[in-house]
């Protein structure tokens, strides 16, 4: 990041970053604390980063590596925002079709 | 939320399913685990990717910084924290507004500030996902709290066995110091301050103020006696104010929502939240963020999701190896600082360990006793000779050789062990024992006096055996390890006594409770 010189331009590029971002916009958030890790969280995150790409999704939705959720008894696990589905114990094979079902059958409706 | 603009599929599988209703839940918020914490520290995680201070930046990371900066003098700073009464998180709950001002106000310059990440509670992790998750927020503390005392050098302690922590506020820092928010001239405000990462060596006593200074120093990590201040004199002899890394985290929020708001999350004197590491016997293992003043039932029972396969709670281990055990009597009883001590242990940096009705106390204390003997520095007499007898004696009860004089003399040597050890962990090395004792003194005695384990742990006080509800189905026998059951096909089996290695698999594999352990 550029230096920042002054408080104003602290506020100045916080504003900037806020504009930038749409909270509406879909993303997938996986935990990846050392609990996390542990499971094999490293393989889901290249799994989706993959899989978002392959579905040209990359601009659509944002994928995040975060730190710990406290939830540790039920990972891997991911928050889709900006609805907060929460996914836990997912594996390599889930990647695919959560993306899938997720983002790509917008026409359907929520089966609950 | 937004649920309704969601157009797609849920995937029923991946679901949480509440173990108690069979419930499938879709939102995180509705989760039980999560539903009655407060997770004001820990709840920016899922917001941030811990190498990304844009993120931070994008929710208003380092407002606290330019508000202090721009609108407060120090003492305006020190005060705010003395208003909130924040209290120290890695410990002992000593007011932290009070420790930054006994340092500003110190003879003696240079003046540091000093972050403890050398978490060592077995058990406890909660200062690693903070330090790990977000990075940011604890050095936005430790940089206000720089200001506020009037130190331009800061050191992050940070224990080797946390290389992803370590990784992330590496990187942290680097990028702070780039956006100008560490080094000279922070923001253009004329304030100067930068940190230095130091590494632990792996020493549980590091995580105490003086041995943590003579760690940094580089000589062997020992305490020292504590009537000369580390507000005084501290690293290098110099002025030096040590919070952990909880403590730091904190700082932000007060700045940013003020100490009114703080002090309405609560207790009298415990304000805040406080995180803690809830494992052991327990459905839901991880890291929970609650108010002060909540009771041990709602995180046992209602975060926490009870005890695993319905069996019965017996205590909750707090404080790590200087706490106590809180036995089921104190479920209601509200968890602050004060409230933890008057029971017999501590809130400590906030470990958690539940347990059933298969734990046996004196073998946690054992266990305990066992893990401080082995991390006593050996500095002072009553730690190092002290602790080491303890543990001898408490592994003779163990293994049926004790007496109940023993026990006298376990609670004399506690005594002196606390009022002679120099530095806080030796003086509260006898906690996990005198707290196991002040409740379940019954199982003591039934280990020493009838020579009997009633949990069902210590291998010398016990047997296994088969009662008839053996149906012969020859599970136990193909599964010991030892070779020591015996019995044709449906007819009841046998366990030979001398061979027995006392390990617990037939009971575990059977499927028709016929194992019974006396």
């Amino acid at each position: 990041m550029k230096r920042i010189k002054s408080i104003d331009e602290l506020k100045s590029t916080q504003e900037k970053i806020q504009k930038s971002r749409d909270a509406n916009k879909p993303c997938i958030a996986i935990c990846a604390g050392t609990g996390c890790l542990a499971y094999g969280t490293q393989k889901l995150i290249d799994g989706f980063k993959a899989e978002l790409e392959k579905n040209e999704l990359t601009e659509k939705v944002d994928f995040r590596t975060t730190g710990c959720r406290g939830f540790c008894e039920r990972g891997p696990m991911i928050v889709i925002y900006p609805e907060n589905i929460f996914y836990q114990k997912i594996g390599l094979d889930d990647v695919a079709e959560i993306v899938q079902k997720t983002f790509l059958n917008g026409s359907k409706e929520a089966s609950r | 939320m937004s649920a309704h603009t969601f157009k797609g599929e849920i995937i029923d599988r991946l679901l949480y399913e509440d173990p108690n209703t069979g419930e499938k839940i879709i939102y995180e918020h509705d989760i039980p685990f999560y539903k009655k914490q407060m997770r004001i520290l820990s709840g920016m995680n899922g917001f941030v990717d811990p190498t990304s201070m844009e993120d931070y930046l994008a929710i208003g990371g380092y407002s606290a910084l330019a508000k202090v900066l721009q609108e407060m003098k120090p003492d305006d700073v020190v005060q705010e924290i003395i208003k909130a009464n924040l209290r120290g998180r890695g410990g002992g709950g000593y007011p932290a507004g009070r420790k930054w001002e006994e340092t500003r106000k110190a003879q003696g310059e240079p003046k540091y500030v000093i972050c403890n990440a050398d978490e060592g509670d077995p058990g406890a992790f909660m200062d690693e996902s903070l330090l790990e998750g977000n990075p940011y927020l604890v050095l936005e503390g430790m940089i206000i709290g720089a200001y506020a005392i009037g130190s331009s050098l800061g050191y992050m302690y940070v224990r080797n066995e946390y290389p992803l922590a370590l990784n992330r506020v590496t990187i942290a820092i680097q990028q702070l110091r780039e956006a100008g928010l560490l080094g000279k001239n922070i923001l253009g405000s004329g304030f100067d301050f930068d940190i230095i990462i130091n590494r632990g060596g792996g020493a549980f006593v590091c995580g105490e103020s003086s041995a943590l200074f003579a760690s940094l120093e580089g000589r062997a990590g020992e305490p020292r006696v504590k009537y000369i201040h580390a507000t005084d004199k501290g690293l290098w002899d110099k002025p030096t104010n040590l919070n952990n890394v909880e403590t730091w985290a904190n700082v932000p929020f007060i700045i940013n929502r003020g100490a009114d708001w703080y002090r309405s999350i609560g207790t009298e004197n415990s304000k805040g939240t406080k995180i803690f590491s809830l494992v052991g016997k327990i459905n839901n293992t991880g890291l929970v963020e609650v108010p002060m003043g909540i009771t041990l039932r709602e995180i046992v029972f209602e975060i926490g999701g009870g005890i695993p396969g319905g069996r019965k709670f017996k205590a909750v281990q707090t404080g790590g190896p200087s706490g106590g055990c809180l036995p089921a009597e104190l479920l209601d009883t509200p968890i602050d600082f004060d409230e933890l001590i008057k029971h017999g242990s501590i809130m400590g940096s906030g470990g958690m360990i539940v347990m059933d009705d298969q734990n046996c106390m004196v073998d946690v204390a054992r266990y305990f006793t066992n893990f401080l003997e082995e991390e006593s520095c050996g500095k002072c007499v009553p730690c190092r000779e002290g602790i080491r007898r303890m543990n001898e004696i408490l592994q003779d009860i163990c293994d049926g050789k004790g007496t109940e004089e023993d026990i006298k003399l376990l609670e004399t040597m506690s005594q002196g062990i606390r009022d002679g050890a120099l530095c806080g962990l030796g003086n509260t090395a006898p906690n996990p024992l005198l707290s196991t004792l002040r409740y379940f003194r019954d199982e003591y005695i039934a280990h020493v006096r009838d020579k009997k384990c009633p949990a069902g742990i210590c291998k010398a006080l016990i047997h296994y055996s088969i009662n008839d509800k053996c149906t012969g189905c020859g599970l136990c026998l193909k599964k010991c390890p030892s070779a020591s059951i015996s019995g044709e096909k449906k007819e009841m089996h046998v366990i030979d006594q001398t061979t027995c290695i006392k390990c617990g698999v037939c009971k575990d594999s059977c499927k028709f409770d016929a194992i019974i352990v006396e």
